[in-house]
Protein backbone atom coordinates (compact mmCIF):
# COMPACT_ATOMS: atom_id res chain seq x y z
CA UNK A 1 0.00 0.00 0.00
CA UNK A 2 2.69 2.64 0.69
CA UNK A 3 4.58 1.72 -2.51
CA UNK A 4 1.34 2.77 -4.02
CA UNK A 5 1.34 6.81 -2.21
CA UNK A 6 4.50 7.21 -4.38
CA UNK A 7 3.23 7.04 -7.26
CA UNK A 8 3.02 10.02 -9.18
CA UNK A 9 -1.00 10.32 -9.93
CA UNK A 10 -0.17 13.23 -11.98
CA UNK A 11 1.72 10.93 -14.07
CA UNK A 12 -0.95 9.26 -15.70
CA UNK A 13 -2.35 12.65 -16.76
CA UNK A 14 0.70 13.54 -18.32
CA UNK A 15 0.87 10.35 -20.38
CA UNK A 16 -2.66 10.41 -21.58
CA UNK A 17 -2.27 14.01 -22.60
CA UNK A 18 0.97 13.13 -24.33
CA UNK A 19 -0.26 10.23 -26.39
CA UNK A 20 -3.56 11.86 -27.42
CA UNK A 21 -1.87 14.63 -28.88
CA UNK A 22 0.32 12.02 -30.69
CA UNK A 23 -2.36 10.38 -31.90
CA UNK A 24 -3.86 13.60 -33.14
CA UNK A 25 -0.93 14.77 -34.73
CA UNK A 26 -0.77 11.23 -36.83
CA UNK A 27 -4.09 11.57 -37.72
CA UNK A 28 -2.94 14.72 -39.09
CA UNK A 29 0.04 13.72 -40.97
CA UNK A 30 -2.25 11.19 -42.41
CA UNK A 31 -4.65 13.46 -43.72
CA UNK A 32 -2.04 15.89 -45.46
CA UNK A 33 -0.69 12.83 -47.30
CA UNK A 34 -3.84 12.16 -48.62
CA UNK A 35 -3.69 8.69 -46.60
CA UNK A 36 -6.90 8.92 -45.17
CA UNK A 37 -9.78 11.30 -46.80
CA UNK A 38 -10.95 14.30 -44.76
CA UNK A 39 -14.55 12.98 -44.63
CA UNK A 40 -13.73 9.84 -43.00
CA UNK A 41 -11.46 11.15 -40.43
CA UNK A 42 -13.93 13.54 -38.98
CA UNK A 43 -14.65 11.37 -36.85
CA UNK A 44 -11.01 10.00 -35.46
CA UNK A 45 -9.93 13.71 -34.95
CA UNK A 46 -13.42 14.25 -33.24
CA UNK A 47 -12.07 11.39 -30.60
CA UNK A 48 -8.80 13.00 -30.43
CA UNK A 49 -10.42 16.03 -29.12
CA UNK A 50 -12.46 14.14 -26.25
CA UNK A 51 -9.80 12.59 -25.71
CA UNK A 52 -7.32 15.64 -24.88
CA UNK A 53 -10.11 17.52 -23.49
CA UNK A 54 -10.56 14.76 -20.88
CA UNK A 55 -6.99 14.21 -20.18
CA UNK A 56 -6.63 17.57 -19.25
CA UNK A 57 -9.49 18.26 -17.51
CA UNK A 58 -10.04 15.71 -14.47
CA UNK A 59 -13.20 16.81 -12.97
CA UNK A 60 -14.69 16.37 -16.60
CA UNK A 61 -14.67 12.85 -16.55
CA UNK A 62 -16.10 12.78 -12.95
CA UNK A 63 -18.71 15.05 -13.97
CA UNK A 64 -19.26 12.78 -17.10
CA UNK A 65 -19.89 9.96 -14.70
CA UNK A 66 -21.84 11.37 -12.61
CA UNK A 67 -24.28 12.84 -15.62
CA UNK A 68 -24.17 8.93 -16.67
CA UNK A 69 -24.81 7.53 -13.30
CA UNK A 70 -21.42 5.35 -13.60
CA UNK A 71 -19.87 4.83 -9.57
CA UNK A 72 -16.39 4.32 -11.13
CA UNK A 73 -15.20 7.42 -13.34
CA UNK A 74 -12.36 5.22 -15.42
CA UNK A 75 -15.76 3.18 -16.68
CA UNK A 76 -17.31 6.01 -18.44
CA UNK A 77 -13.96 6.39 -20.45
CA UNK A 78 -14.89 2.57 -21.62
CA UNK A 79 -18.51 3.78 -22.42
CA UNK A 80 -17.24 6.61 -24.83
CA UNK A 81 -14.63 4.43 -26.17
CA UNK A 82 -17.05 1.32 -27.04
CA UNK A 83 -19.61 3.97 -28.29
CA UNK A 84 -17.23 5.21 -30.23
CA UNK A 85 -15.79 2.19 -32.05
CA UNK A 86 -19.25 0.73 -32.61
CA UNK A 87 -20.05 4.40 -34.79
CA UNK A 88 -16.69 3.61 -36.53
CA UNK A 89 -17.47 0.40 -37.21
CA UNK A 90 -21.10 1.40 -38.63
CA UNK A 91 -19.66 4.10 -40.80
CA UNK A 92 -16.90 1.21 -42.02
CA UNK A 93 -19.44 -1.27 -42.95
CA UNK A 94 -21.62 1.64 -44.46
CA UNK A 95 -18.60 2.23 -46.60
CA UNK A 96 -17.65 -1.32 -47.65
CA UNK A 97 -21.22 -1.92 -49.01
CA UNK A 98 -21.24 0.98 -50.83
CA UNK A 99 -17.65 0.03 -52.34
CA UNK A 100 -17.99 -3.49 -52.75
CA UNK A 101 -21.99 -2.61 -54.89
CA UNK A 102 -19.78 -0.19 -57.33
CA UNK A 103 -17.41 -2.53 -57.73
CA UNK A 104 -19.32 -5.16 -59.08
CA UNK A 105 -20.98 -2.67 -61.35
CA UNK A 106 -17.89 -1.22 -62.51
CA UNK A 107 -16.86 -4.87 -63.07
CA UNK A 108 -19.62 -5.54 -64.96
CA UNK A 109 -19.67 -2.59 -67.12
CA UNK A 110 -16.08 -2.61 -67.93
CA UNK A 111 -17.02 -6.32 -69.23
CA UNK A 112 -19.83 -5.57 -70.90
CA UNK A 113 -18.15 -2.96 -72.78
CA UNK A 114 -15.16 -5.12 -73.50
CA UNK A 115 -17.03 -8.37 -75.39
CA UNK A 116 -19.07 -5.44 -77.29
CA UNK A 117 -15.85 -3.51 -78.26
CA UNK A 118 -14.42 -7.12 -79.44
CA UNK A 119 -17.41 -7.69 -81.14
CA UNK A 120 -16.76 -4.61 -83.25
CA UNK A 121 -13.30 -5.19 -83.92
CA UNK A 122 -14.36 -8.42 -85.25
CA UNK A 123 -16.92 -6.89 -87.83
CA UNK A 124 -14.18 -4.57 -88.58
CA UNK A 125 -11.75 -7.13 -89.54
CA UNK A 126 -14.15 -9.15 -91.89
CA UNK A 127 -14.93 -5.89 -93.33
CA UNK B 1 -42.90 -15.89 -85.18
CA UNK B 2 -39.73 -16.80 -83.21
CA UNK B 3 -38.48 -15.28 -80.01
CA UNK B 4 -35.15 -14.35 -79.35
CA UNK B 5 -33.48 -16.06 -76.49
CA UNK B 6 -30.43 -16.08 -74.64
CA UNK B 7 -29.13 -19.03 -72.36
CA UNK B 8 -26.88 -17.16 -69.39
CA UNK B 9 -23.89 -19.19 -68.51
CA UNK B 10 -22.51 -18.40 -65.29
CA UNK B 11 -18.62 -19.76 -65.40
CA UNK B 12 -16.51 -19.94 -62.49
CA UNK B 13 -13.38 -22.59 -62.06
CA UNK B 14 -15.70 -24.78 -64.56
CA UNK B 15 -12.95 -25.82 -67.12
CA UNK B 16 -13.26 -29.44 -66.44
CA UNK B 17 -16.70 -29.57 -67.21
CA UNK B 18 -16.71 -27.33 -70.43
CA UNK B 19 -15.74 -29.30 -72.96
CA UNK B 20 -18.83 -31.46 -71.97
CA UNK B 21 -20.76 -27.81 -71.70
CA UNK B 22 -19.73 -27.13 -75.01
CA UNK B 23 -21.21 -30.46 -76.50
CA UNK B 24 -24.42 -30.47 -75.41
CA UNK B 25 -24.97 -26.39 -75.91
CA UNK B 26 -23.54 -26.75 -79.65
CA UNK B 27 -26.34 -29.43 -80.27
CA UNK B 28 -28.96 -27.39 -79.73
CA UNK B 29 -31.06 -25.67 -81.95
CA UNK B 30 -30.28 -22.23 -83.77
CA UNK B 31 -33.00 -20.70 -81.55
CA UNK B 32 -31.16 -20.63 -78.69
CA UNK B 33 -27.80 -18.10 -78.19
CA UNK B 34 -25.76 -18.83 -75.54
CA UNK B 35 -23.54 -15.95 -73.79
CA UNK B 36 -21.05 -17.65 -71.03
CA UNK B 37 -19.99 -15.13 -68.40
CA UNK B 38 -16.17 -16.00 -66.93
CA UNK B 39 -16.73 -14.78 -63.35
CA UNK B 40 -12.84 -14.45 -62.58
CA UNK B 41 -12.17 -18.33 -62.49
CA UNK B 42 -8.48 -18.75 -62.15
CA UNK B 43 -8.25 -22.15 -64.06
CA UNK B 44 -8.21 -22.53 -67.47
CA UNK B 45 -11.94 -21.46 -68.15
CA UNK B 46 -10.96 -17.97 -70.26
CA UNK B 47 -8.85 -20.25 -72.25
CA UNK B 48 -10.86 -23.24 -73.00
CA UNK B 49 -13.80 -20.26 -73.80
CA UNK B 50 -11.25 -18.53 -76.19
CA UNK B 51 -10.23 -21.23 -77.80
CA UNK B 52 -14.00 -22.47 -78.56
CA UNK B 53 -14.68 -19.25 -79.79
CA UNK B 54 -17.23 -18.75 -77.98
CA UNK B 55 -19.05 -15.42 -77.09
CA UNK B 56 -18.37 -15.03 -73.93
CA UNK B 57 -17.98 -12.00 -71.20
CA UNK B 58 -15.01 -11.88 -68.79
CA UNK B 59 -15.17 -9.96 -65.85
CA UNK B 60 -12.29 -8.37 -64.70
CA UNK B 61 -12.59 -10.62 -60.88
CA UNK B 62 -14.67 -12.79 -59.19
CA UNK B 63 -17.90 -10.57 -58.15
CA UNK B 64 -20.23 -13.65 -57.36
CA UNK B 65 -23.18 -15.63 -59.01
CA UNK B 66 -25.70 -12.79 -58.28
CA UNK B 67 -23.09 -10.22 -60.12
CA UNK B 68 -22.16 -12.70 -62.84
CA UNK B 69 -25.70 -13.58 -63.64
CA UNK B 70 -27.08 -9.99 -63.71
CA UNK B 71 -24.25 -9.48 -66.24
CA UNK B 72 -26.09 -11.94 -68.14
CA UNK B 73 -29.48 -10.02 -67.91
CA UNK B 74 -28.10 -6.67 -68.71
CA UNK B 75 -26.80 -8.06 -72.21
CA UNK B 76 -29.94 -9.68 -72.42
CA UNK B 77 -31.85 -6.45 -72.22
CA UNK B 78 -29.51 -4.01 -73.58
CA UNK B 79 -29.57 -6.53 -77.57
CA UNK B 80 -33.47 -7.06 -76.38
CA UNK B 81 -33.48 -10.69 -75.88
CA UNK B 82 -37.35 -11.78 -74.95
CA UNK B 83 -36.57 -14.32 -72.72
CA UNK B 84 -32.85 -15.13 -71.07
CA UNK B 85 -32.19 -18.63 -68.76
CA UNK B 86 -29.55 -19.33 -66.33
CA UNK B 87 -27.90 -22.69 -66.93
CA UNK B 88 -25.70 -23.37 -64.03
CA UNK B 89 -21.77 -24.28 -66.12
CA UNK B 90 -21.74 -27.59 -63.69
CA UNK B 91 -23.67 -29.59 -65.50
CA UNK B 92 -26.91 -29.63 -63.03
CA UNK B 93 -29.16 -27.66 -64.99
CA UNK B 94 -31.01 -30.58 -68.03
CA UNK B 95 -30.60 -28.66 -71.04
CA UNK B 96 -33.68 -30.99 -72.66
CA UNK B 97 -35.65 -28.60 -70.18
CA UNK B 98 -35.48 -25.60 -71.45
CA UNK B 99 -38.53 -25.45 -73.78
CA UNK B 100 -40.56 -26.63 -70.98
CA UNK B 101 -39.49 -23.38 -69.29
CA UNK B 102 -40.08 -21.48 -72.30
CA UNK B 103 -43.31 -23.09 -72.81
CA UNK B 104 -44.70 -22.86 -69.68
CA UNK B 105 -43.52 -18.75 -69.73
CA UNK B 106 -45.57 -18.62 -72.67
CA UNK B 107 -48.89 -20.81 -72.43
CA UNK B 108 -49.37 -20.22 -68.74
CA UNK B 109 -48.81 -16.55 -68.80
CA UNK B 110 -46.24 -15.91 -66.42
CA UNK B 111 -42.77 -14.22 -66.20
CA UNK B 112 -40.51 -16.34 -65.07
CA UNK B 113 -40.30 -20.29 -65.00
CA UNK B 114 -38.55 -21.94 -62.75
CA UNK B 115 -37.29 -25.47 -63.24
CA UNK B 116 -38.32 -27.33 -59.71
CA UNK B 117 -37.09 -30.19 -57.76
CA UNK B 118 -40.40 -31.09 -56.07
CA UNK B 119 -43.52 -30.55 -58.14
CA UNK B 120 -43.28 -33.78 -59.57
CA UNK B 121 -41.57 -36.50 -57.64
CA UNK B 122 -41.22 -36.15 -53.90
CA UNK B 123 -38.76 -38.67 -53.84
CA UNK B 124 -36.01 -36.34 -55.73
CA UNK B 125 -32.94 -36.88 -54.40
CA UNK B 126 -32.25 -33.83 -52.13
CA UNK B 127 -30.18 -33.99 -49.31
CA UNK B 128 -32.15 -34.01 -45.73
CA UNK B 129 -30.98 -30.61 -44.34
CA UNK B 130 -31.20 -29.04 -47.85
CA UNK B 131 -34.53 -30.21 -48.38
CA UNK B 132 -35.36 -28.59 -44.76
CA UNK B 133 -33.53 -25.23 -45.75
CA UNK B 134 -35.81 -25.20 -48.57
CA UNK B 135 -38.96 -25.86 -47.25
CA UNK B 136 -38.37 -23.09 -44.16
CA UNK B 137 -37.71 -20.54 -47.15
CA UNK B 138 -40.70 -21.62 -48.98
CA UNK B 139 -42.96 -21.20 -45.91
CA UNK B 140 -41.15 -17.80 -45.57
CA UNK B 141 -41.91 -16.72 -48.96
CA UNK B 142 -45.51 -18.08 -48.48
CA UNK B 143 -45.85 -16.13 -44.83
CA UNK B 144 -44.18 -12.57 -46.80
CA UNK B 145 -45.67 -12.92 -50.55
CA UNK B 146 -49.07 -15.34 -49.79
CA UNK B 147 -47.56 -17.06 -52.66
CA UNK B 148 -46.36 -21.08 -53.01
CA UNK B 149 -42.76 -21.84 -54.39
CA UNK B 150 -41.88 -25.02 -54.01
CA UNK B 151 -38.03 -24.82 -55.11
CA UNK B 152 -37.02 -21.29 -54.69
CA UNK B 153 -33.26 -22.06 -54.27
CA UNK B 154 -33.65 -23.15 -57.96
CA UNK B 155 -30.74 -20.63 -60.23
CA UNK B 156 -32.80 -23.07 -63.32
CA UNK B 157 -34.79 -19.55 -64.44
CA UNK B 158 -36.40 -18.71 -67.46
CA UNK B 159 -37.17 -14.82 -67.46
CA UNK B 160 -39.26 -12.78 -70.04
CA UNK B 161 -38.55 -9.47 -71.11
CA UNK B 162 -40.67 -7.94 -68.17
CA UNK B 163 -38.47 -9.63 -65.70
CA UNK B 164 -35.12 -9.22 -67.60
CA UNK B 165 -35.60 -5.40 -67.66
CA UNK B 166 -36.60 -5.30 -63.76
CA UNK B 167 -33.80 -7.88 -62.60
CA UNK B 168 -31.26 -6.16 -64.54
CA UNK B 169 -31.09 -3.34 -62.80
CA UNK B 170 -31.84 -4.91 -59.67
CA UNK B 171 -30.27 -8.31 -58.53
CA UNK B 172 -29.25 -9.36 -55.55
CA UNK B 173 -25.64 -10.40 -55.15
CA UNK B 174 -25.57 -13.38 -52.78
CA UNK B 175 -27.08 -15.81 -52.52
CA UNK B 176 -29.61 -14.24 -55.03
CA UNK B 177 -32.25 -17.08 -55.72
CA UNK B 178 -34.89 -17.14 -52.72
CA UNK B 179 -34.27 -13.31 -52.30
CA UNK B 180 -34.94 -12.73 -56.06
CA UNK B 181 -38.43 -14.34 -56.40
CA UNK B 182 -39.42 -12.39 -53.28
CA UNK B 183 -38.56 -9.33 -55.32
CA UNK B 184 -40.19 -10.39 -58.20
CA UNK B 185 -43.49 -11.44 -56.34
CA UNK B 186 -43.32 -8.15 -54.35
CA UNK B 187 -43.53 -6.32 -57.84
CA UNK B 188 -46.02 -7.93 -59.11
CA UNK B 189 -44.57 -10.29 -61.47
CA UNK B 190 -45.87 -13.98 -62.10
CA UNK B 191 -43.78 -16.94 -61.40
CA UNK B 192 -44.40 -20.71 -62.25
CA UNK B 193 -42.67 -23.82 -61.67
CA UNK B 194 -41.94 -26.40 -63.63
CA UNK B 195 -40.82 -30.11 -62.59
CA UNK B 196 -37.40 -30.57 -63.60
CA UNK B 197 -34.86 -33.62 -63.19
CA UNK B 198 -31.60 -32.09 -61.98
CA UNK B 199 -28.84 -34.01 -62.91
CA UNK B 200 -26.49 -34.64 -59.73
CA UNK B 201 -23.68 -32.17 -59.55
CA UNK B 202 -20.48 -33.19 -61.31
CA UNK B 203 -18.39 -31.19 -59.22
CA UNK B 204 -18.59 -28.20 -56.68
CA UNK B 205 -21.02 -27.99 -53.89
CA UNK B 206 -24.37 -25.78 -53.31
CA UNK B 207 -23.94 -22.62 -51.09
CA UNK B 208 -26.82 -23.80 -49.15
CA UNK B 209 -24.92 -26.64 -47.94
CA UNK B 210 -21.71 -25.13 -47.59
CA UNK B 211 -22.31 -22.16 -45.68
CA UNK B 212 -25.49 -23.55 -43.85
CA UNK B 213 -26.89 -21.16 -40.87
CA UNK B 214 -25.22 -18.21 -42.33
CA UNK B 215 -26.93 -19.13 -45.68
CA UNK B 216 -30.34 -19.72 -43.98
CA UNK B 217 -29.89 -16.15 -42.00
CA UNK B 218 -28.76 -14.08 -44.82
CA UNK B 219 -31.33 -15.32 -46.79
CA UNK B 220 -34.26 -14.81 -44.62
CA UNK B 221 -32.87 -11.20 -43.21
CA UNK B 222 -32.58 -10.45 -47.56
CA UNK B 223 -36.56 -11.61 -48.09
CA UNK B 224 -37.65 -9.64 -45.29
CA UNK B 225 -35.96 -6.38 -46.38
CA UNK B 226 -37.18 -7.12 -49.52
CA UNK B 227 -40.81 -6.93 -48.36
CA UNK B 228 -40.13 -3.58 -46.55
CA UNK B 229 -38.52 -1.77 -49.63
CA UNK B 230 -40.82 -0.10 -51.48
CA UNK B 231 -41.76 -1.46 -54.28
CA UNK B 232 -39.53 -0.54 -57.84
CA UNK B 233 -42.22 1.72 -59.31
CA UNK B 234 -40.82 1.34 -62.77
CA UNK B 235 -37.72 0.22 -64.72
CA UNK B 236 -34.55 2.12 -64.25
CA UNK B 237 -36.13 3.99 -60.85
CA UNK B 238 -33.84 3.58 -58.25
Amino acid sequence: MEADNLVDINRVQYIAIAVSVVYLLAILYLIRGKKIREEYSLIWLLFGVVFIVLSIWREGLDWISNLLGVAYPPTAIFLIFFMAIFLIMIQFSLIISRLSRNNSKLAQDQALIKQKLEQVEKKLSEK
Amino acid sequence: MSSKNLIIVPIFNEAWNLPLLFERLGALKKSWDVLYINDGSSDSSKELLEAQGSNFIDLAYNIGIGGCVQTGLKYAFEHEYDYAVQLDGDGQHPIEALSELLEEVNSNECDIAIGSRFKRDKKHPVGRTRRLGIRILSSTIKVLTGQTILDPTSGYRLFNRKSISLLSENYPQDYPEPESVVFLLKNGLRICEVPVRMNSREGGISSIHRDGIFYMAKVMLSMIMVVLRPKESSHGSR
